[in-house]
C-alpha cells in the first residue's frame, strides 16, 4: 500500500518528516519498505525572461545576460550555449542553494559581475539534460507563467511516499485513514477538521432530494453472505475525464485514471479502503439489485473484457436477470459505466471475507476491491464512505442530483473483550496497570471500561483482527511500544538439551565421509519423475513416488525416492565444470509412499566417486619403485569399496557382509549389498553406463548408500573392552585354489568357522589366476595370525588348526592347499 | 718401516686426505712412539688409508684390512704377539689396542661423512607437490546450521525433528490458519495430496512436539521447507529454517528478547544493533520480527558511489535488515494441542539459514546452495 504523506496530511494534523513517519509506522507492525520522494522545492529560484545575451568581452564561450527578474533587472554571466534573448528561464536568485548544496553567491566572472544563476535540468535534477539552459515555456506548456513567480507555483508540489507493508490481518491499513489513526497514536496530534467532518458524514439511504427516477428493487438473497448493502442513485451526472488533482492522487497510489466516476469509486477505495461500484442505472433490468449465489455454469464478462464462469459458491450482484458483478471482485462489463451513462446506481456493501475469497481463488482474479474485501473491510465505514464518494460526485458534476436509494443493513454487534493487566505483564514481561492499558488502548479508539483492575474494551469496528484478550495484548505492547520490553537473563525452566542418539550418528556419518575426502552436498528434493525413475531401482524400491499436485515445473515434479538424482545431478555438473574428480555425499530423507496418507521418510547416506585416486599427484619416478600402485590412477571398484570399508568400520559396524547385488541401474557384476546380521543395511557399487547416460555422465562412477537408521543402534552400544593378548603370536600363511566361481567370502567364512578364537586375524593378500593354476580355478592367499589369550601356542595345535582349515575349505568350496 | 705389520699395508691406496685426520692424539702419540714408534707408524698409515677411501664400499675392504675380526692387520698383531719378549708384549699389546681404538674413531668418522655425501647425492625437490589425498568440506548450510544448534543447544534446546511431507491440519490448521485464511496466500504451498503439503514452514513441528511432549518444552526445529515460488537469484522453492520454541508456566516477551539478542550477538556481531518490531502471523500473538542493523550501510541508508552515493542495495534504505520472525504462541495454537493457555505461556521464532549464510559469506545467488559446485562448496 502506498501512502503519500500529503494524503496523510489531508486528513491528520502532522507535521512529522517522512523518515519519522515511516519509523513509527515500522514499528509498529507497518513495514514501510521504503519511502520515494516525488518532485522536490527550489527555494529561491524564480521565473525570469532574457532580454538580452551579449557576448561577454574578456571570454569567448561565455554570455553577458541582462535578465528581468520580476520588475528587477539583473546582469548574469552564463556559460550555456543556447541562452537568447527572449527566453523564459529559471533564475537561481543570490543565496539560493541548489538541490546538490552548491550556495549561489554574487561573483566577477572574467571582470564581469554576475548576480544569479540560470539552470540547465540538471541543475535543477530534473533530468541529466546539461546541454543548456533550461527553457520554461517548454517545461510548464499551457501555463501562463508570471515573471518573477517562484518556479515552485508551476511545479508540483513535492511528496513523499511511503511504501507500506499492510500485515494480513489489518486490512484497515489498506486504506489511508486507517495508516492515519496509527500514526495518529504513535506520534500524538488529530484528525484536521475536514477529516474529523468526513468521518462524520453517513450516508445512510435516506431518500434522496430528486424523486425523478423510478424506484428499484433491492433484494438479498444470501444474508450471510451480504450482510449490508446500501444501493444509492444519482442522477443526471456526466461521465468525462478527471480534474488534474484526482488523476496525480491516483497515479501516486500507482492506478491510472479512467474517468470521473470511477476515478472517485478508487479513491474512496483508497481512502477508507471501502470498495464501491458504481452501475450504470439503465442498464441494470428491473431496475433492480439482487444479491444472490451464482447458479451453476453462470457466465459473466468482467469489467477486462474476459468472459468467467461462475459457480454456485460464488456470489454476485444480480438485476432482474442476469449477473452484473461477481460481489466483491469486479464489475461486469454489461452494467459498465461509459461515456453515455447518465444515472448511476452506488454499491457501498460488505461482503463476507472468506466468500470473496473463494471466488476471487477460482476464477484467479485478485483486485483491489477483492484483497479488501478477503480481509475484511470495516463493517462501520460505509456510511462515510458512501457520504465521501457522493459529496466528490457532486463536486465534479454540479448537475448531478441524488435519487432514491436503499439499505440493507444488518450491524454486527459490537465486540467487548475483557483485559487483565496481569496477563499482559506476563505475556510482555514488564509490569502493567490497569490505568495504563487503559490509556494505551484508548490512543488507538478502543472505548475501554474499567472496574478495579477489571478491564472491557470495546473493539473498533475496523479492528477485526481483535477477538481474543490476547489480541488486546499486543495491542497494549505495540502501543507502548516493543523497544521498551527489556531482556530477562534466560531460564530453561528446567529443560535441558540433550542430543538424540539418532544426531549423533548422523553427525558421525557426516565427519566420517568428509574424512575420506568427501564434501557434503545439499541436493534438491524435488527432481524430475525420469531421474527419480531411474534411481529408486538401485536400492530395490518400486517406482513409486510421492508426485506434486501442482508441480512448478518438469523438473521438480517428484520427491525423491533416495539421495542418487541430486547427487548424480551435482556430479554432472561438476563434471561439466572442469572437475576432473568428483567425491560428494550428502545425508537426507528418501521419500517412499507408503499407502498411508505421510509418506516413510527413509534417513540415509548417500555417497558419490568418480575421477582420480589423489586430489593431486605427479610422476616422481626417482622414488616410486617400479612395481608401485599406479597413483594416478583412476578410483576403481575396490578402491570405492574401501572407501565404504573404512566409513563402515569408522561408523563401528561390525564385521559387515558383502553380497554380490543385482537390480537396474548398477554396473552387471559391480554391485553389493552391505549387511549386519540378517538387516541390509547399504548397497555399493559402480553405476551401468545407460543411468549415467541419463546425466550426460560418461566416466565410471562409484556410489554408496546406507541407511541411517539401523546404525543407530549399532553406534550407541557400548563395547566391552577386550584386552590386546600378550603371548607371543604365530603367523603362517596359506594359499588355496578353489573354483573360479567361490568368492573370497567364502574361503574366508570357512576358515574362519573352525579356526575359533584363536585365529585371532586373517587377511587375504594375494589373488592370482595364471600359469600354475589348474584349469577353472583361482589362488587365494591368506596370512593367518594365532594368539591364544592365556598362553603361549604350542606348534602342534597350530598344526591341527591349519589342517582343520584345510580340511574345511576342501568341503565347503572344493578348494586344496597350494603346495610351495 | 720393516715392520711385518706395516708390510700388509703395502698397495695401492689412495692418497688421503691430511685434513680429514681424525684427532691427533698428541700426547699419547708422542708418548707410544717412545715405546714403540713401529705403532705410531701403523696408527698415522692405518688413518690416512681410512679416512682417504673414496666411497663406501672402498672404506668397508680398509676397514677389513686394517680392523679386521680375522685377518686385520690388529689381528694379525695381536695374533705375533708370543714371539716377542715379554717387555715387548705389554708395550705392544697394550699399544695395539690404544691404535685399535684411535682407527675404529678414523674409521666411524669417515663412514659417517661418506653416509652424509651420499644422502646429500639424493637431495628431493622439496618444493615438488605432495601426493594430496582429498579434504572433504562440510556443506556451508551445514556450517550455519551446526553453528546455529551449538548455541541453541548451548541455550538448553533440543532438535526435534518433523515431517517433510505434512498434513495441512499440521502445517495450517492448528497453526491457527483457518481454510480461508488469507495468510495462507503467503506460503505459495505445493500439494502432494488432497490436504498433504510439502510443509511451507518448519513450524508444524511445535504441534508434533507439543502434542507428545508435556511442558517445559525447548526445542529447536531444523528442516528443509518448500514454497511453490519460481526460482530466481533470491527466491528458491526448497530452503532451510531453523525454528526454536519454548514452552513453560511464565515465558513472556522479555525471554525471547533476551533469546533472540543471545543469538544475535553470536551469530552477527556482539555490538551490532538490533530491534523487534510487532509482525503478523497466524500462529503467535503478539508477533515480533527481529532486524538488525544494515551491515552494508552500517544502518545509514547509504552507500558511497563515484557519482556521491546511492540508497543501500540491501536494506533498501531502511538502514534495517530483517533476521527472523518470532512471538508467544498464539493461545489457539495451546488449545489445538491440547495445552491451556491460562496455565502455560510460550514463545516460538523461525529463521531462514539461507538468509542468514547469504549475509555472513556475502553470496549473492540463493541457487548456489542446492547447485553443489565443489569451487564453491571448498572454500567455505
Amino acid at each position: 500500500m502506498k501512502l503519500p504523506i500529503s494524503w496523510l496530511r489531508y486528513w491528520i494534523e502532522l507535521d512529522a518528516t517522512p523518515d519519522a513517519i515511516a519509523e513509527a509506522l515500522t514499528t509498529r507492525g507497518f513495514y514501510v519498505e521504503g519511502v520515494e520522494q516525488h518532485g522536490r522545492a527550489y527555494p529561491g529560484i524564480v521565473v525570469a525572461r532574457v532580454l538580452e545575451a551579449n557576448k561577454h568581452p574578456n571570454a569567448d564561450k561565455l554570455k553577458l545576460c541582462r535578465v528581468d527578474a520580476g520588475g528587477v533587472e539583473l546582469k548574469i554571466v552564463c556559460g550555456a550555449p543556447n541562452v537568447t534573448a527572449g527566453m523564459t528561464v529559471p533564475l537561481a536568485t543570490l543565496g539560493t542553494v541548489m538541490p546538490n548544496g552548491l550556495e549561489i553567491k554574487r561573483a566577477k566572472i572574467r571582470g564581469e559581475e554576475s548576480e544569479g544563476m540560470l539552470c540547465s535540468a540538471r541543475e535543477l535534477m530534473l533530468s541529466e539534460d546539461h546541454s543548456g539552459i533550461l527553457e520554461l515555456t517548454e517545461l510548464f506548456a499551457g501555463q501562463a507563467l508570471t515573471i518573477g513567480a517562484p518556479v515552485d507555483t508551476y511545479f508540483p508540489k513535492p511528496d513523499a511516499v511511503l511504501e507500506v507493508e499492510v500485515p494480513f490481518n489489518r486490512p484497515d491499513g489498506m486504506g489511508v485513514i486507517g495508516l492515519a489513526r496509527e500514526v495518529k497514536a504513535a506520534l500524538g496530534g488529530d484528525w484536521t477538521a475536514r477529516g474529523k467532518a468526513l468521518l462524520a458524514a453517513r450516508a445512510e439511504g435516506a431518500p434522496g432530494s430528486g424523486g425523478a427516477s423510478a424506484a428499484f428493487d433491492l433484494s438479498i438473497a444470501d444474508a450471510e453472505g451480504c450482510p449490508s448493502y446500501l444501493a444509492q442513485v444519482v442522477e443526471g451526472v456526466t461521465v468525462a475525464p478527471s480534474p488534474e488533482w484526482l488523476v496525480t492522487a491516483l497515479a501516486a497510489m500507482g492506478q491510472r485514471t479512467i474517468n470521473n466516476i470511477v476515478d472517485i469509486t478508487n479513491l474512496v477505495l483508497f481512502e477508507f479502503g471501502q470498495p464501491l461500484h458504481a452501475f450504470d442505472l439503465a442498464k441494470l433490468e428491473g431496475p433492480a439489485i439482487r444479491v444472490r449465489r451464482a447458479s451453476a455454469g453462470e457466465k459473466i464478462t468482467t469489467l477486462d473484457g474476459k468472459e468467467r464462469e461462475l459457480t454456485e459458491a460464488m456470489l454476485v450482484i444480480a438485476d432482474a436477470k442476469r449477473a452484473v458483478a461477481i460481489a466483491g471482485v469486479m464489475g461486469g462489463a454489461n452494467s459498465e459505466v461509459g461515456e453515455g451513462t447518465r444515472d448511476i446506481l452506488l454499491e457501498c456493501a460488505w461482503f463476507q471475507p472468506a466468500l470473496v475469497r473463494r471466488g476471487s481463488k477460482a476464477l484467479a482474479l485478485s483486485t483491489d476491491a477483492s484483497k479488501r474485501y478477503e480481509r475484511g473491510v470495516d463493517p462501520g465505514i460505509g456510511p462515510a464512505a458512501a457520504a465521501r464518494f457522493l459529496g466528490l460526485l457532486l463536486e465534479l458534476c454540479p448537475g448531478a442530483k441524488l435519487g432514491a436509494s436503499k439499505r440493507i443493513h444488518s450491524a454486527p454487534a459490537p465486540l467487548v473483550l475483557p483485559l487483565r493487566p496481569s496477563r499482559c505483564s506476563r505475556l510482555i514481561g514488564l509490569p502493567f496497570t490497569a490505568e495504563r492499558c487503559e490509556e494505551l488502548l484508548r490512543r488507538l479508539e478502543f472505548a475501554v471500561e474499567r472496574n478495579g483492575d477489571a478491564l472491557a474494551a470495546t473493539v473498533p469496528s475496523w479492528r477485526l483482527d481483535c477477538t481474543l484478550e490476547d489480541d488486546l495484548v499486543e495491542e497494549v505492547a505495540r502501543s507502548n511500544g516493543y523497544d521498551r520490553i527489556p531482556e530477562a537473563p534466560i531460564h530453561t525452566g528446567g529443560a535441558f538439551a540433550t542430543r538424540s542418539p539418532r544426531e549423533r550418528v548422523v553427525r558421525r556419518a557426516r565427519e566420517a565421509m568428509m574424512a575420506r575426502g568427501f564434501t557434503e552436498a545439499w541436493c534438491p528434493t524435488l527432481v524430475s519423475e525420469a531421474e527419480a525413475l531411474a534411481c529408486a531401482p538401485l536400492l530395490g524400491d518400486e517406482p513409486n513416488l510421492l508426485r506434486l499436485l501442482n508441480p512448478m515445473s518438469r523438473e521438480t515434479e517428484v520427491m525423491r525416492p533416495n539421495l542418487l538424482p541430486g547427487l548424480l545431478r551435482s556430479c554432472a555438473h561438476n563434471l561439466r565444470q572442469g572437475a576432473s574428480a568428483v567425491r560428494l555425499f550428502e545425508v537426507g530423507a528418501g521419500i517412499l509412499p507408503r499407502g498411508e496418507k505421510l509418506p516413510e521418510e527413509r534417513l540415509m547416506i548417500a555417497a558419490l566417486v568418480t575421477g582420480g585416486r589423489w586430489r593431486h599427484t605427479h610422476d616422481a619416478p626417482a622414488t616410486a619403485p617400479a612395481h608401485a600402485y599406479d597413483a594416478r590412477g583412476m578410483v576403481d571398484f575396490l578402491d570405492a569399496k574401501g572407501l565404504w570399508e573404512a566409513w563402515l568400520s569408522e561408523m563401528r559396524v561390525d564385521s559387515p557382509q558383502w553380497r554380490a547385488y543385482a537390480a537396474a541401474g548398477w554396473k552387471p557384476g559391480a554391485s553389493a549389498e552391505v549387511a549386519v546380521e540378517s538387516s541390509r543395511i547399504g548397497w555399493a557399487g559402480t553405476l551401468g553406463q545407460a543411468l549415467l547416460r541419463q546425466w550426460e555422465i560418461e566416466v565410471p562412477v562409484h556410489v554408496f548408500v546406507a541407511l541411517l537408521d539401523p546404525l543407530t543402534e549399532a553406534a550407541s552400544r557400548t563395547t566391552r573392552a577386550r584386552m590386546p593378548g600378550r603371548f607371543p603370536s604365530v603367523r603362517r600363511d596359506l594359499a588355496f585354489f578353489v573354483p573360479r566361481a567361490v568368492t573370497q567370502a567364502q574361503v574366508q567364512g570357512s576358515l574362519a568357522a573352525v579356526a575359533g578364537e584363536t585365529l585371532s586375524s586373517i587377511e587375504l593378500f594375494d589373488v592370482y589366476e595364471g600359469p600354475g593354476t589348474p584349469q577353472g580355478m583361482k589362488s587365494l592367499a591368506y596370512a593367518l595370525e594365532f594368539q591364544h589369550v592365556e598362553r603361549t601356542l604350542a606348534e602342534n595345535e597350530v598344526q591341527q588348526l591349519q589342517a582343520r582349515m584345510v580340511a574345511a575349505v576342501a568341503r565347503d568350496c572344493g578348494g586344496q592347499l597350494r603346495e610351495r | 718401516m720393516g715392520d711385518p705389520l706395516l708390510a700388509t699395508l703395502d698397495g695401492d691406496w689412495s692418497a688421503a686426505d691430511p685434513a680429514a685426520l681424525t684427532p691427533d692424539h698428541a700426547a699419547r702419540l708422542a708418548e707410544l712412539e717412545q715405546l714403540d714408534p713401529a705403532l705410531v707408524a701403523l696408527y698415522r698409515r692405518g688413518s690416512e688409508v681410512l679416512a682417504g677411501a673414496p666411497d663406501s664400499a672402498a672404506l668397508r675392504d680398509r676397514h677389513t684390512a686394517l680392523l679386521g675380526r680375522e685377518r686385520g692387520v690388529i689381528t694379525l698383531g695381536l695374533a705375533a704377539m708370543p714371539t716377542l719378549t715379554v717387555e715387548e708384549r705389554k708395550v705392544r699389546g697394550k699399544g695395539l689396542n690404544l691404535v685399535k681404538r684411535w682407527l675404529t674413531e678414523v674409521h666411524d668418522a669417515r663412514r659417517e661423512a661418506l653416509a652424509l655425501e651420499s644422502e646429500a647425492a639424493d637431495a628431493l625437490d622439496v618444493t615438488l607437490p605432495g601426493r594430496r589425498p582429498f579434504a572433504g568440506r562440510p556443506h556451508v548450510l551445514s556450517q550455519v546450521r551446526d553453528d546455529l544448534l551449538d548455541l541453541f543447544h548451548g541455550l538448553g534446546f533440543s532438535v526435534y525433528t518433523s515431517p517433510e511431507v505434512e498434513l495441512d491440519e499440521y502445517n495450517f490448521g492448528k497453526l491457527n490458519f483457518g481454510p480461508d485464511h488469507p495468510a495462507r496466500d503467503a506460503h505459495d504451498t505445493y500439494f502432494a495430496g488432497p490436504d498433504v503439503v510439502l510443509r511451507t514452514h518448519t513450524s508444524p513441528g511445535w504441534v508434533r512436539a507439543m502434542e507428545s511432549g508435556r511442558p517445559p518444552l525447548r526445542l529447536v526445529f531444523p528442516g528443509r521447507v518448500y514454497r511453490a515460488e519460481a526460482v530466481d537469484a533470491s527466491h528458491m522453492d526448497q530452503f532451510h529454517q531453523i525454528d526454536g520454541l519454548f514452552v513453560d508456566r511464565n515465558v513472556s516477551m522479555a525471554d525471547l528478547k533476551a533469546t533472540l539478542n543471545t543469538f544475535a550477538r553470536a551469530i552477527y556481531r556482539a555490538d551490532l544493533p538490533t530491534r523487534i518490531i510487532p509482525i503478523y502471523f497466524p500462529f503467535v500473538e503478539p508477533g515480533v520480527q527481529m532486524d538488525v542493523q544494515c551491515v552494508t550501510c552500517s544502518g545509514t541508508g547509504h552507500i558511497a558511489t563515484a557519482e556521491g552515493g546511492k540508497r543501500c542495495p540491501v536494506c533498501k534504505g531502511t538502514k534495517w535488515v530483517e533476521v527472523l520472525g518470532a512471538g508467544m504462541v498464539h493461545p489457539n495454537v495451546f488449545r489445538a494441542v491440547g495445552i491451556d493457555p491460562e496455565e502455560y505461556t510460550g514463545f516460538a521464532f523461525g529463521m531462514g539459514l539461507e538468509r542468514i549464510a547469504m549475509g555472513r559469506y556475502g553470496i549473492p545467488e540463493i541457487r548456489m546452495f542446492l547447485e553443489n559446485d565443489l569451487r564453491f562448496l571448498e572454500q567455505f
